[in-house]
Protein backbone atom coordinates (compact mmCIF):
# COMPACT_ATOMS: atom_id res chain seq x y z
CA UNK A 1 0.00 0.00 0.00
CA UNK A 2 1.52 3.52 -0.77
CA UNK A 3 2.14 5.48 2.09
CA UNK A 4 2.00 9.46 0.90
CA UNK A 5 4.07 11.76 2.87
CA UNK A 6 3.40 15.82 3.08
CA UNK A 7 7.33 16.41 2.71
CA UNK A 8 7.43 19.92 3.66
CA UNK A 9 5.79 18.66 7.14
CA UNK A 10 7.99 15.61 7.39
CA UNK A 11 11.30 17.99 6.90
CA UNK A 12 9.46 20.34 9.48
CA UNK A 13 9.51 17.49 12.16
CA UNK A 14 12.70 15.92 11.48
CA UNK A 15 14.85 19.13 11.23
CA UNK A 16 12.99 20.86 14.08
CA UNK A 17 12.31 23.98 11.23
CA UNK A 18 12.06 27.33 12.54
CA UNK A 19 10.92 29.98 10.36
CA UNK A 20 14.63 30.90 9.27
CA UNK A 21 16.61 28.15 10.85
CA UNK A 22 16.85 24.74 11.01
CA UNK A 23 17.69 23.00 13.74
CA UNK A 24 19.47 19.56 13.47
CA UNK A 25 18.73 16.36 15.49
CA UNK A 26 22.08 16.60 18.39
CA UNK A 27 23.19 14.21 21.08
CA UNK A 28 23.97 14.95 24.24
CA UNK A 29 27.10 13.25 25.91
CA UNK A 30 26.26 9.56 27.13
CA UNK A 31 24.58 9.29 30.83
CA UNK A 32 28.68 9.26 33.03
CA UNK A 33 27.46 11.12 36.22
CA UNK A 34 30.85 9.90 37.47
CA UNK A 35 32.49 11.76 35.20
CA UNK A 36 30.28 14.24 33.50
CA UNK A 37 26.30 15.42 33.98
CA UNK A 38 23.75 17.69 31.87
CA UNK A 39 20.96 19.53 32.68
CA UNK A 40 18.31 21.68 31.08
CA UNK A 41 16.42 24.89 32.43
CA UNK A 42 13.82 25.24 29.53
CA UNK A 43 16.12 28.09 27.63
CA UNK A 44 20.31 26.55 28.08
CA UNK A 45 21.46 22.95 28.29
CA UNK A 46 24.12 23.20 31.06
CA UNK A 47 26.89 20.58 30.69
CA UNK A 48 29.62 20.14 33.21
CA UNK A 49 32.50 17.83 33.80
CA UNK A 50 33.54 16.61 37.66
CA UNK A 51 36.87 15.32 36.64
CA UNK A 52 39.25 16.18 33.89
CA UNK A 53 40.46 14.07 30.47
CA UNK A 54 36.79 13.54 29.30
CA UNK A 55 36.23 15.68 26.00
CA UNK A 56 31.86 15.34 26.00
CA UNK A 57 30.27 17.91 23.54
CA UNK A 58 27.00 18.77 22.16
CA UNK A 59 26.92 17.35 18.16
CA UNK A 60 25.66 16.46 15.58
CA UNK A 61 24.34 12.76 15.06
CA UNK A 62 25.40 12.63 11.39
CA UNK A 63 27.74 14.55 9.45
CA UNK A 64 26.45 17.35 6.79
CA UNK A 65 27.40 18.94 4.12
CA UNK A 66 26.87 21.56 1.32
CA UNK A 67 25.71 21.09 -2.15
CA UNK A 68 21.89 20.03 -1.10
CA UNK A 69 19.72 22.22 -2.65
CA UNK A 70 21.92 24.10 -4.80
CA UNK A 71 24.22 25.34 -1.86
CA UNK A 72 28.17 25.12 -1.82
CA UNK A 73 28.44 25.81 1.57
CA UNK A 74 28.11 24.27 4.71
CA UNK A 75 26.63 27.19 7.20
CA UNK A 76 25.65 26.12 10.57
CA UNK A 77 25.63 28.23 13.94
CA UNK A 78 25.00 27.65 17.53
CA UNK A 79 24.47 30.32 20.73
CA UNK A 80 26.63 29.33 23.74
CA UNK A 81 28.31 30.81 26.75
CA UNK A 82 30.87 29.56 29.07
CA UNK A 83 32.01 31.42 31.92
CA UNK A 84 35.30 31.16 33.05
CA UNK A 85 35.81 30.13 29.15
CA UNK A 86 39.68 29.42 28.58
CA UNK A 87 39.98 26.00 27.39
CA UNK A 88 37.06 25.48 25.48
CA UNK A 89 36.38 24.12 22.04
CA UNK A 90 33.32 26.76 21.44
CA UNK A 91 32.14 25.49 18.37
CA UNK A 92 33.91 23.48 15.52
CA UNK A 93 33.18 20.91 12.36
CA UNK A 94 35.03 17.48 12.23
CA UNK A 95 34.39 14.96 9.58
CA UNK A 96 33.58 12.70 13.06
CA UNK A 97 33.85 13.75 16.51
CA UNK A 98 37.81 13.73 17.31
CA UNK A 99 39.00 13.68 13.80
CA UNK A 100 41.53 16.69 15.29
CA UNK A 101 43.82 16.76 11.90
CA UNK A 102 40.61 17.77 9.82
CA UNK A 103 39.06 20.28 12.56
CA UNK A 104 37.64 23.51 11.66
CA UNK A 105 36.54 25.89 14.51
CA UNK A 106 36.87 28.25 17.25
CA UNK A 107 38.62 27.27 20.65
CA UNK A 108 40.59 28.82 23.26
CA UNK A 109 42.13 25.35 23.71
CA UNK A 110 45.78 26.57 24.93
CA UNK A 111 43.77 28.66 27.65
CA UNK A 112 44.90 31.62 26.71
CA UNK A 113 44.43 32.59 22.78
CA UNK A 114 41.12 32.79 21.03
CA UNK A 115 42.06 31.75 17.51
CA UNK A 116 39.68 29.88 14.63
CA UNK A 117 41.66 27.04 13.14
CA UNK A 118 41.04 25.52 9.61
CA UNK A 119 43.10 21.89 9.63
CA UNK A 120 43.49 19.56 6.44
CA UNK A 121 45.07 16.11 6.97
CA UNK A 122 47.22 17.48 10.56
CA UNK A 123 48.46 20.56 8.47
CA UNK A 124 47.21 23.60 10.46
CA UNK A 125 45.81 27.66 9.82
CA UNK A 126 45.64 29.61 13.00
CA UNK A 127 44.77 32.95 13.21
CA UNK A 128 43.87 35.39 16.83
CA UNK A 129 39.80 35.84 17.15
CA UNK A 130 40.11 39.57 18.10
CA UNK A 131 37.61 42.59 19.75
CA UNK A 132 35.56 40.39 20.74
CA UNK A 133 33.43 40.40 24.58
CA UNK A 134 33.95 37.03 25.69
CA UNK A 135 32.05 37.25 29.23
CA UNK A 136 28.19 37.23 27.26
CA UNK A 137 26.47 34.09 25.24
CA UNK A 138 27.07 34.52 21.61
CA UNK A 139 26.54 33.24 18.47
CA UNK A 140 29.19 30.88 16.22
CA UNK A 141 28.64 30.64 13.01
CA UNK A 142 30.79 28.50 10.50
CA UNK A 143 30.43 29.15 6.78
CA UNK A 144 32.39 26.47 5.27
CA UNK A 145 32.52 26.28 1.26
CA UNK A 146 32.48 22.66 -0.04
CA UNK A 147 34.77 23.64 -2.80
CA UNK A 148 37.76 24.04 -0.07
CA UNK A 149 38.16 27.28 -1.21
CA UNK A 150 37.37 29.73 1.95
CA UNK A 151 36.07 29.11 5.82
CA UNK A 152 34.79 31.90 6.92
CA UNK A 153 33.90 32.39 10.91
CA UNK A 154 31.32 34.61 12.47
CA UNK A 155 30.50 35.55 15.65
CA UNK A 156 26.92 37.64 16.95
CA UNK A 157 26.62 38.52 12.68
CA UNK A 158 29.75 39.84 12.27
CA UNK A 159 32.57 37.90 9.97
CA UNK A 160 36.27 37.89 12.12
CA UNK A 161 38.02 35.37 9.92
CA UNK A 162 38.50 33.99 6.98
CA UNK A 163 41.16 31.55 5.79
CA UNK A 164 41.76 30.14 2.61
CA UNK A 165 44.45 27.93 3.50
CA UNK A 166 44.44 24.37 4.90
CA UNK A 167 40.56 24.03 4.32
CA UNK A 168 39.59 20.75 5.20
CA UNK A 169 36.93 18.43 3.23
CA UNK A 170 33.28 18.01 4.12
CA UNK A 171 31.01 16.10 5.41
CA UNK A 172 31.14 17.27 8.76
CA UNK A 173 30.32 16.25 11.92
CA UNK A 174 28.90 19.69 14.31
CA UNK A 175 30.34 20.11 18.09
CA UNK A 176 30.04 22.81 20.44
CA UNK A 177 30.55 23.17 24.18
CA UNK A 178 33.52 20.65 24.59
CA UNK A 179 35.53 21.50 27.76
CA UNK A 180 39.00 20.44 26.43
CA UNK A 181 39.15 17.53 29.35
CA UNK A 182 39.44 20.35 32.20
CA UNK A 183 36.29 20.50 35.36
CA UNK A 184 34.36 23.39 34.11
CA UNK A 185 30.41 24.46 32.56
CA UNK A 186 28.98 25.38 29.80
CA UNK A 187 25.79 26.14 27.92
CA UNK A 188 24.21 25.93 25.30
CA UNK A 189 20.70 27.57 24.37
CA UNK A 190 18.26 25.19 23.38
CA UNK A 191 16.35 25.98 20.89
CA UNK A 192 17.42 26.25 18.44
CA UNK A 193 20.81 24.49 19.69
CA UNK A 194 22.58 23.49 16.42
CA UNK A 195 20.90 25.16 13.50
CA UNK A 196 21.62 25.72 9.43
CA UNK A 197 20.74 28.43 8.72
CA UNK A 198 18.18 28.87 5.49
CA UNK A 199 18.72 32.18 4.28
CA UNK B 1 54.36 36.09 7.37
CA UNK B 2 53.56 39.31 5.38
CA UNK B 3 50.78 41.30 7.10
CA UNK B 4 49.12 44.57 6.06
CA UNK B 5 46.22 46.25 7.84
CA UNK B 6 43.81 47.77 5.41
CA UNK B 7 40.54 49.72 6.41
CA UNK B 8 37.68 48.01 3.86
CA UNK B 9 33.82 49.09 3.24
CA UNK B 10 31.51 46.99 4.58
CA UNK B 11 28.20 44.83 3.66
CA UNK B 12 25.74 43.48 5.66
CA UNK B 13 24.77 44.12 8.82
CA UNK B 14 24.69 42.52 12.68
CA UNK B 15 20.79 42.30 13.00
CA UNK B 16 20.33 40.20 9.36
CA UNK B 17 23.86 38.28 10.67
CA UNK B 18 25.97 38.67 7.54
CA UNK B 19 27.96 41.87 8.32
CA UNK B 20 31.29 41.46 6.75
CA UNK B 21 34.04 42.90 4.27
CA UNK B 22 32.71 43.80 0.98
CA UNK B 23 35.04 41.73 -0.91
CA UNK B 24 34.91 38.99 1.28
CA UNK B 25 32.43 37.14 -1.25
CA UNK B 26 34.50 37.39 -4.66
CA UNK B 27 37.83 37.82 -2.44
CA UNK B 28 39.16 33.51 -3.58
CA UNK B 29 37.76 34.09 -7.45
CA UNK B 30 40.23 37.33 -7.09
CA UNK B 31 42.71 37.07 -5.47
CA UNK B 32 43.20 33.06 -5.64
CA UNK B 33 43.99 30.99 -1.88
CA UNK B 34 46.99 31.89 0.46
CA UNK B 35 45.43 35.05 1.66
CA UNK B 36 43.31 35.11 5.22
CA UNK B 37 42.43 38.25 6.56
CA UNK B 38 41.29 39.09 10.81
CA UNK B 39 38.67 41.78 11.60
CA UNK B 40 39.94 43.97 13.87
CA UNK B 41 37.05 46.49 14.42
CA UNK B 42 33.69 47.08 12.76
CA UNK B 43 31.88 50.77 12.77
CA UNK B 44 28.74 49.39 11.00
CA UNK B 45 27.53 52.83 11.12
CA UNK B 46 29.56 53.85 8.81
CA UNK B 47 29.96 51.05 6.82
CA UNK B 48 33.67 50.33 7.17
CA UNK B 49 36.03 47.92 9.56
CA UNK B 50 39.47 47.47 9.81
CA UNK B 51 40.87 44.18 8.99
CA UNK B 52 44.66 42.86 8.94
CA UNK B 53 45.27 40.23 5.94
CA UNK B 54 48.20 38.08 6.12
CA UNK B 55 50.22 35.50 3.64
CA UNK B 56 52.47 33.29 3.37
CA UNK B 57 55.48 31.50 0.72
CA UNK B 58 56.52 29.41 2.56
CA UNK B 59 58.03 26.14 0.30
CA UNK B 60 55.74 23.82 1.97
CA UNK B 61 52.78 24.90 0.78
CA UNK B 62 50.92 24.05 -2.46
CA UNK B 63 52.39 26.73 -5.67
CA UNK B 64 49.23 28.24 -5.46
CA UNK B 65 48.32 29.11 -2.02
CA UNK B 66 52.13 31.16 -1.68
CA UNK B 67 51.09 34.68 -1.20
CA UNK B 68 53.71 37.43 -0.56
CA UNK B 69 54.00 41.37 -0.34
CA UNK B 70 53.06 41.62 -3.71
CA UNK B 71 49.56 40.18 -3.45
CA UNK B 72 49.11 42.29 -0.31
CA UNK B 73 49.84 45.17 -2.12
CA UNK B 74 47.63 44.20 -5.17
CA UNK B 75 44.66 43.63 -2.93
CA UNK B 76 45.43 46.95 -0.89
CA UNK B 77 44.10 48.44 -4.35
CA UNK B 78 40.92 46.89 -4.24
CA UNK B 79 37.91 49.03 -5.03
CA UNK B 80 36.07 48.43 -1.34
CA UNK B 81 39.43 49.14 0.36
CA UNK B 82 39.36 53.55 1.58
CA UNK B 83 42.47 53.44 2.96
CA UNK B 84 46.38 50.77 4.11
CA UNK B 85 46.52 51.42 7.67
CA UNK B 86 49.77 51.86 9.73
CA UNK B 87 48.76 49.79 12.84
CA UNK B 88 45.78 49.43 14.80
CA UNK B 89 45.27 49.12 18.64
CA UNK B 90 43.57 45.45 18.24
CA UNK B 91 46.39 44.31 15.91
CA UNK B 92 47.75 41.25 17.30
CA UNK B 93 51.68 40.42 17.94
CA UNK B 94 51.14 36.77 15.81
CA UNK B 95 48.35 37.33 12.67
CA UNK B 96 48.77 34.15 12.01
CA UNK B 97 50.59 30.23 12.28
CA UNK B 98 51.01 27.65 9.68
CA UNK B 99 52.09 24.39 11.33
CA UNK B 100 51.56 20.44 10.13
CA UNK B 101 51.96 17.73 12.85
CA UNK B 102 52.18 15.52 9.49
CA UNK B 103 55.22 15.26 7.36
CA UNK B 104 57.25 12.73 4.61
CA UNK B 105 60.33 13.41 6.71
CA UNK B 106 61.87 15.80 9.35
CA UNK B 107 65.46 16.36 10.15
CA UNK B 108 65.52 18.19 13.61
CA UNK B 109 69.17 19.47 13.59
CA UNK B 110 68.66 21.29 10.70
CA UNK B 111 64.91 22.09 11.08
CA UNK B 112 64.15 21.10 7.39
CA UNK B 113 60.96 18.97 7.38
CA UNK B 114 59.54 17.02 3.55
CA UNK B 115 55.69 17.68 3.52
CA UNK B 116 53.99 16.16 0.10
CA UNK B 117 57.24 16.46 -1.30
CA UNK B 118 58.09 20.06 -0.74
CA UNK B 119 60.86 20.65 1.26
CA UNK B 120 61.19 23.81 3.95
CA UNK B 121 62.48 24.82 7.49
CA UNK B 122 60.51 25.03 10.52
CA UNK B 123 60.54 27.16 13.08
CA UNK B 124 60.03 24.83 16.35
CA UNK B 125 58.44 22.36 17.28
CA UNK B 126 55.50 21.99 19.66
CA UNK B 127 53.48 19.40 21.48
CA UNK B 128 49.37 20.05 20.85
CA UNK B 129 46.54 17.69 22.36
CA UNK B 130 43.00 18.45 20.12
CA UNK B 131 39.48 17.30 20.57
CA UNK B 132 40.33 13.28 20.52
CA UNK B 133 43.21 14.20 23.54
CA UNK B 134 46.18 12.42 21.76
CA UNK B 135 49.20 14.79 22.08
CA UNK B 136 51.29 14.83 18.95
CA UNK B 137 54.36 16.79 17.90
CA UNK B 138 53.40 19.87 15.75
CA UNK B 139 55.77 21.70 13.30
CA UNK B 140 55.26 25.55 13.04
CA UNK B 141 56.41 25.98 9.51
CA UNK B 142 55.38 30.14 9.62
CA UNK B 143 54.14 32.50 12.18
CA UNK B 144 54.29 36.55 12.37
Amino acid sequence: MPINIDKKKFRKILLFEDGAYSMLPVSLPSYNPDKFDWSYDGEWIKLWTKIGGYYPAVRTVVAYQGGREGFGFLDVACVMKAPNDKGIYFFFYEPQKADFLNYQGMDTADGTNYVSRTKSGGFEDKKPIVGQNWTVSREFRIIHQKDRSKCEFYIDGGLVNYHTTYVGEQPFEVCCAEPNATIREVYVRYPRGIYVNRV
Amino acid sequence: MFRKILKVRTIGSRATRDLRPEFSDDFVKKYGKGIDFSVLEYNEEESWCVLECSCSNHPCLETAERKDATDLTRLSKDNSVLEVVATHRLSPKIIGTLSTSTHDSVNEETKEITVKGRKGKFLRKEKERGTDGVERDVYVLDEG
